[in-house]
């Protein structure tokens, strides 16, 4: 009798482990396909002239969030793609620990805007006004950020 | 060009290595919390939090779910509770608001914290921002539904 109770009082641990390994193993298998050709794309990418072009065009925007031009790269990819081609630019970029920082917040607050600004009319709200809601705040968070962080 | 190359493996190979480590406990803890009876309790301290943003009790679980596991799966709840017919227009559009800008908090954090990002700031400036904005957008709401 007891057995039975402190059996089934515990069996959600077992359960919760083994989804729980499932879904982590799939989430870096699923990382792992993006992030590394990314990686590879963004450092042959940095022996070109294309990056010179992209960081000199974006640096005076990219100025009032304390991150250089290149990093313009993060936000487009963050922004259209998802979080995971996000993490694989930073990577390939070898950003410091403030940009990091700067531009993970920002990449948080907007991304897979496509995606997930269709999720958002599923539940009836408008699309594009979530879609520009969201990239104002990523740039006004980054931009506060800046300033206050050392 | 075998240099570049060498980067990129053993770059990609040791950051994907960091996440790896930290995304499958965490996987397995957010798996264990959802199914254990902790989760319910959760579920209420989140709706004694959330009635000061200005949501009923009945948001509690789609904001719950949604912050933890994802957007698509508090999306899911939103629309379960929608059926019932318990949630506003105007709780919905908060919803959506907070869920846009607060989802997925542990899974997405570690995985910028793994590359390097400082955890503190982009866990609670992010809820920060949150906040602020749900506030924000409910006064707004407010003021339109005075003049219909």
């Amino acid at each position: 009798m007891f057995d039975i109770i402190i059996h089934m009082d515990n069996s959600y641990l077992l359960d919760g482990i083994k989804v729980g390994f499932h879904k982590g193993i799939v989430t870096t298998l699923n990382l792992a396909k993006i992030v590394v050709p990314v990686f590879f794309l963004v450092t042959i990418l940095k022996a070109t002239p294309l990056m010179y072009y992209l960081d000199t065009i974006f640096s005076p925007f990219m100025k009032y969030f304390g991150l250089p031009g290149d990093a313009s790269l993060v936000l487009i990819t963050g922004y259209l793609l998802n979080i995971y081609s996000a993490v694989g630019v930073i990577v390939g970029l070898g950003l410091n620990s403030r940009e990091i920082t700067i531009l993970a917040i920002m990449v948080l607050i907007a991304h897979s805007l496509i995606l997930e600004g269709a999720i958002c009319s599923r539940i009836g709200v408008n699309p594009f006004f979530i879609t520009i809601f969201r990239v104002s705040t990523s740039f006004l968070a980054g931009f506060l950020l800046n300033m206050v962080l050392r | 060009m075998i240099e570049v190359l060498e980067e990129a493996v053993f770059g990609s190979l040791g950051t994907l290595l960091t996440i790896t480590m930290i995304v499958i406990p965490l996987m397995i803890f957010i798996e264990t919390f959802k199914r254990s009876p902790f989760w319910d309790s959760f579920c209420n301290s989140v709706a004694n939090i959330i009635k000061y943003l200005g949501f009923s009790k009945n948001s509690a679980i789609p904001l719950a779910a949604g912050s933890i596991f994802g957007l698509i799966y508090g999306a899911g709840t939103v629309m379960d509770e929608v059926k019932k017919g318990l949630i506003s227009t105007k709780e919905i559009i908060l919803i959506n608001i907070f869920l846009v800008l607060s989802h997925a908090m542990i899974e997405d954090t570690a995985i910028f914290v793994a590359i390097g990002a400082n955890f503190v700031v982009i866990f609670f400036g992010r809820i920060a921002v949150t906040i602020l904005f749900v506030l924000l957008f409910g006064k707004v709401l407010d003021l339109f539904r005075r003049f219909d």
